[in-house]
């Protein structure tokens, strides 16, 4: 793994700790994250979900985007998913991407932030 | 093999400002760069000039007339370490102008230090400078043996070589007569010994490919990864009907040897999107950017910068309202990127989208397909008659930043608006922190050449193929040297 994403990866780690981070290198040099446990509060059902993205080989001149959420998750209360919520299948798998870039077009100079800033977004949409 | 030392130009005028203030006393510096060993010899590329203090270089009580105190000697290797970079100690010898040799005294200290500031910077190499006002040469060290350095490049606007003496003059092939009489036989000389190398060689590339085998540069390395198709016929020049299915390298290099049969022509099916096909660029003096995807301007504008490769990127843009089909503007563009400016993440030239789409599998841009175009990008229109355009003002930068002759800096970009007939220059300031261009920034790849893994995507491109084509027999060139005209006398 080149060490930019391998810092991030680190960063990450002493951010939300080991056992929140899984992480597997691809063939073309990119990097499938996934944060554990990252809480949306009372609006979300469940209040807690794991956010998948890829870090990839041009990071951090290409912000990881989009997120990919577990496919069961859905607004507490019945409300209507926020429409930048999409049904797709990655990887063989099903899963809820979010398009949302929280921390606007700038280059992101910390992941963990990244993540952060989505569960944020979440946390008030 | 000698070493070439390359600095860029502000660096250089750093150096020497401070080597040679005009009061004909010696003066010294350190240098902290990265090592590149690619197939044109092996390499320091400079990152940062560290001038020594004075009081930190006095006159010295034992042997030699100055030397550098310890501490600031310890602090420059341990300081260089930490970059992960290569030491250079560079010093002046005032009296020297265009002929300059380390004296007896320096290869005693050279010898003496060395073995131990290549401990200090883990076993990388280490080496000694020495500059007169127009001239350079010194040593690199790497174990045991020194190995001799025959060249510092000073990149910028011109681009000069300064050696240890001067070199003597050579006779010039006859078809080179008329431009000679722009750039004398030294720079046709220059050309005749760089090697070009040219990413992407369709409708843009093809015509630099050309130019450039007309001028008698010597060696071209041509990367492309495509074949021709019939609808490439209207702009890439030297295919035809027939040459449908092959690679457009090989038919490049086949036009490069008909108008030259003497240049030396390596043709790469490559993508520079991979680190070992972008490692074949380190190979190159200099590189010519002629590809439209993002991912491949990104490739060269890293690999560019991490080894401190002057390249000019040529492009012709025709942008269309997606509505009415009416075309809006279209513009010919020639960018210069010779590290007086920022880079091509810096002047916004890689678009971010398509950066991160063409690095995406199709299920994932079809997933973000919101614009409902299938995930695909939108063909732009080419025309040969813009290609043409942006290559001639490419290849004239080129020659005037390589022969000497430019007397300006080069601005980052030149472009041609043919609607409005005007021609506008541009040039893009380096963003602070920019993860290529910035020297200041710690997580830059700028001048670190081999001391940092390329961040590209990993091992060769699954259909990396070199071309070869046979030498032609010995009686080939003396046929056509008697077939050549002769000027009347």
């Amino acid at each position: 793994m080149h060490p930019v994403l391998q810092a991030a990866i680190d960063e990450s780690v002493a951010a939300f700790g080991a056992h929140r981070v899984a992480y597997a290198e691809r063939p073309d040099g990119s990097v499938r994250v996934t944060i554990r446990g990252a809480e949306l509060g009372d609006t979300w059902d469940p209040q807690m979900t794991d956010i998948t993205t890829t870090l990839l080989v041009s990071f951090p001149t290409t912000q990881p985007y989009p997120f990919y959420l577990p496919p069961n998750l859905k607004r507490a209360e019945g409300k209507a998913m926020p429409s930048n919520f999409q049904n797709v299948v990655v990887d063989g798998q099903a899963a809820l991407q979010l398009s949302v870039r929280p921390l606007g077009n700038r280059t992101v100079q910390s992941f963990p932030a990244l993540i952060a800033g989505v569960a944020s977004w979440m946390r008030t949409h | 093999m000698s070493w070439s030392i390359e600095m860029t130009a502000s660096d250089y005028s750093a150096l020497s400002s401070h080597l040679h203030p005009g009061d004909h006393d010696e003066h010294a510096a350190f240098c902290f760069a990265g090592v590149a060993k690619g197939p044109g010899g092996p390499r320091l590329v400079v990152r940062r000039v560290v001038p020594v203090a004075d009081e930190e270089f006095p006159i010295s009580h034992g042997a030699g007339y100055r030397s550098i105190v310890p501490r600031a000697v310890a602090r420059a290797a341990i300081e260089c370490d930490a970059m992960g970079l290569c030491l250079l100690w560079a010093h002046s010898h005032p009296a020297s102008t265009n002929r300059v040799a380390l004296s007896p005294q320096d290869l005693r200290t050279a010898e003496h230090t060395f073995p131990a500031l290549s401990d200090l910077t883990h076993g990388r190499p280490v080496g000694v400078l020495v500059l007169g006002t127009n001239s350079a040469g010194g040593q690199v060290h790497m174990g045991t043996t020194p190995e001799r350095i025959g060249r510092l490049r000073v990149v910028g606007s011109p681009t000069v070589d300064l050696r240890p003496e001067p070199r003597a003059g050579v006779a010039t092939d006859e078809r080179f007569a008329r431009q000679v009489l722009l750039f004398g036989n030294v720079g046709q000389r220059r050309l005749a010994e760089l090697t070009v190398a040219v990413v992407g060689v369709g409708g843009g590339g093809s015509l630099i490919v050309q130019i450039l085998a007309h001028l008698g540069v010597g060696h071209l390395m041509l990367l492309d990864h495509d074949v021709v198709k019939r609808l490439n016929l209207s702009r890439i020049v030297g295919a035809n009907a027939s040459d449908i299915g092959r690679s457009k390298v090989e038919v490049l290099a086949q036009l490069a040897r008909s108008i030259n049969p003497e240049i030396d022509v390596r043709a790469y099916v490559a993508d520079v999107t991979f680190v070992q096909d972008a490692q074949l660029l380190c190979g190159a003096d200099v590189v010519f950017l002629a590809t439209d995807t993002a991912f491949a301007r990104h490739a060269v504008n890293l690999v560019c910068h991490q080894y401190l490769i002057p390249f000019f990127q040529v492009g012709a843009k025709v942008a269309t309202d997606t509505e009415s089909g009416v075309v809006d503007v279209i513009h010919v563009v020639d960018r210069a990127f010779l590290f007086t400016a920022g880079c091509m993440h810096c002047a916004g030239t890689v678009p971010l989208d398509r950066l991160q789409r063409e690095q995406q599998s199709e299920e994932e841009n079809r997933a973000q397909d919101y614009l409902g175009q299938g995930g695909a990008d939108i063909e732009d229109p080419s025309v040969i008659t813009l290609n043409a355009i942006a290559a001639s003002h490419a290849a004239t930068d080129f020659l005037l930043t390589f022969t000497g002759l430019a007397r300006i800096d080069v601005p980052n970009a030149l472009v041609f608006y043919p609607l409005e007939r005007e021609m506008r220059s541009r040039k893009a300031d380096r963003r602070r922190g920019c993860p290529y261009c910035d020297p200041c920034s710690d997580a830059s790849a700028f001048a670190r050449g081999d001391t940092w893994p390329l961040q590209l995507r990993p091992g060769a491109s699954p259909g990396r193929l070199e071309i070869r084509q046979q030498a032609p027999p010995p009686w080939w060139k003396r046929v056509f040297k008697s077939l050549r005209p002769r000027r009347p006398s």
